[in-house]
């Protein structure tokens, strides 16, 4: 069930993209337009979310555990 | 190596930003060529937990004030070519604080009543060290990024390793990533006279991800990733206890447990504010029935002058686990119990705002986190709230100097 809705998804997506040259990417690379402006800070909150709630992980490899509680 | 792009003219500027994109659209994910400075980071963080209110908690029990922490990250980058990168980090954690115990209810003759929490006796005070080391290597169409962390405390020891792959594809549009993650952890509870605690048990995490990368138009990019993680072997809390009439037990989960996770995020640049909008959202399940969505919204400001200003909300709303109770009224037969705040059923909201100024090789940073949680912020209906769920404050300052 969620391939079939990833595959709908990714259509979606597809179907709604334009095509962007190389020299019209100056505002997609962009500090503010990264996926973590501050990737210290990034790493920090990770590690608070996951040691203080039930769920955790969904945008990459994560690091080990701890026996924060 | 050359100093930072405040020595440059705006339309310089533009044209190397514009070229830095060349390459494709990794460079939203990771630098598209290795950085050209080296760049030490430094950060300090005062996390601070609310004590528990005290109608929620036995009046016997003594100590409320839960973990206030202290703390400090390093993280070192440092270019060997413009293929390949290296990232060192460090963290240091001290711990100081109660942490809650179990829970029981008004009346413990005839197990009804409200749930009361009831704390750890002493002050916990422990201390966490967290190395990482990680290379990324930037190819023609592959960004590979290996990566090894250990970290230890007095209790606690775990060592991990992960592997990221992103491939482009030739239109520069599109990018496919995926990886791998292991984490080997030690448990080694500190033993109290009295209690009966587990001694070296440990867990094995393995997870796998995989993801697309889409330049959606010259304002937006879209990015959405899978993942599976898989943990076995002492998944319990060694420090918790159930309440029963019959009297307490110790925490007891079950000793495996699979994640799903769902995960998309979006950037979008508004010309009418001149910032980025950003949105992340991810849907989580897994075997022991949590489900959870997360949803971060956030407004990213960098001005030509050297400012930068950031500020998010984030909602965060989880069903419980199917063996959690509060506190229990009769056995289970699976034998499974679990009273942890964080598998009971709740919602969160977070605010924070940064502040950031780039003087010349030097950024100062400062940041702020409000964090409250309530069953009435759940999504679904709530009848009984676990009392120690968690609100917290967090104050960062930090330095970034690229040499």
């Amino acid at each position: 069930m969620k391939n079939i809705f990833y595959i709908i998804l990714i259509s979606i997506v597809a179907s709604a993209c334009t095509t962007v040259n190389p020299w019209e990417r100056g505002i997609l690379a962009k500090t503010e337009m990264a996926w973590e402006p501050d990737p210290l800070m990034g790493q920090l909150q990770e590690h608070v979310y996951f040691s203080k709630e039930g769920s955790n992980g969904g945008y990459g490899a994560g690091g080990g555990g701890c026996g924060c509680n | 190596m050359g100093k930072k792009s405040s020595s440059i003219s705006p339309a310089l500027a533009a044209l190397t930003s514009a070229a830095m994109a060349l390459p494709g659209i990794s460079s939203n994910v990771k630098a598209a060529v290795a950085a050209n400075e080296p760049k030490l980071s430094l950060a300090y963080t005062r996390y601070d937990e609310d004590s528990i209110p005290s109608n929620d908690a036995l009046s016997t029990a003594g100590d409320r004030d839960r973990y206030d922490i202290d703390v400090a990250q390093i993280q070192f980058l440092y270019p060997l070519s413009d293929k390949w990168q290296i990232t060192t980090g460090f963290v240091y954690d001290d711990m100081s604080g109660s942490s809650p115990w179990f829970i029981q209810p008004t009346d413990t003759l005839t197990a009804t009543g409200d749930p009361l929490v009831v704390m750890s006796g002493a002050t916990i005070d422990d201390t966490r060290y967290d190395f990482s080391i990680g290379a990324e290597y930037f190819g023609e169409k592959f960004t590979i990024a290996p990566s090894i962390g250990y970290s230890t405390e007095k209790d606690y020891k775990a060592i991990s390793g992960a592997l990221e792959v992103e491939y482009e594809f030739p239109s520069k549009a599109t990018s496919l990533r995926g990886g791998i993650a292991v984490s080997f952890d030690e448990i080694d509870p500190t033993q109290e006279p009295g209690e009966i605690r587990v001694n070296n048990e440990d867990k094995e995490n393995y997870a796998i991800f995989g993801g697309v990368t889409q330049v959606i138009n010259k304002h937006t990019i879209l990015q959405t990733t899978l993942g599976i993680s898989y943990f076995d072997g002492f998944l319990s809390d060694p420090y918790k206890q159930v309440w029963l009439p019959t009297g307490n037990l110790p925490d007891s989960r079950p000793g495996d447990r699979t994640q799903y996770t769902f995960a998309t995020r979006l950037r979008r640049y508004s010309e009418l504010l001149a910032a980025a909008l950003h949105v992340d959202y991810r849907f989580y399940y897994d075997d022991w029935n949590v489900r959870s969505h997360t949803l971060d919204l956030g407004l990213h400001k960098v001005t030509d002058s050297g400012w930068a200003f950031d500020t998010s909300i984030r909602y965060y709303t989880q069903t419980q686990a199917d063996f959690y109770e509060p506190f229990y009224r009769a056995p289970r037969a699976d034998g499974e119990y679990s009273s942890d705040y964080r598998l009971s059923p709740y919602g969160s909201v977070s605010l924070r705002l940064g502040l950031s100024e780039t003087i010349g090789d030097w950024t100062v940073k400062l940041a702020a986190e409000r964090y409250i949680s309530d069953k009435s912020y759940s999504v679904q209906s709530v009848d009984v709230e676990n009392p120690a769920l968690l609100d917290f404050t967090q104050f960062t300052f930090g330095v970034d100097y690229s040499f």
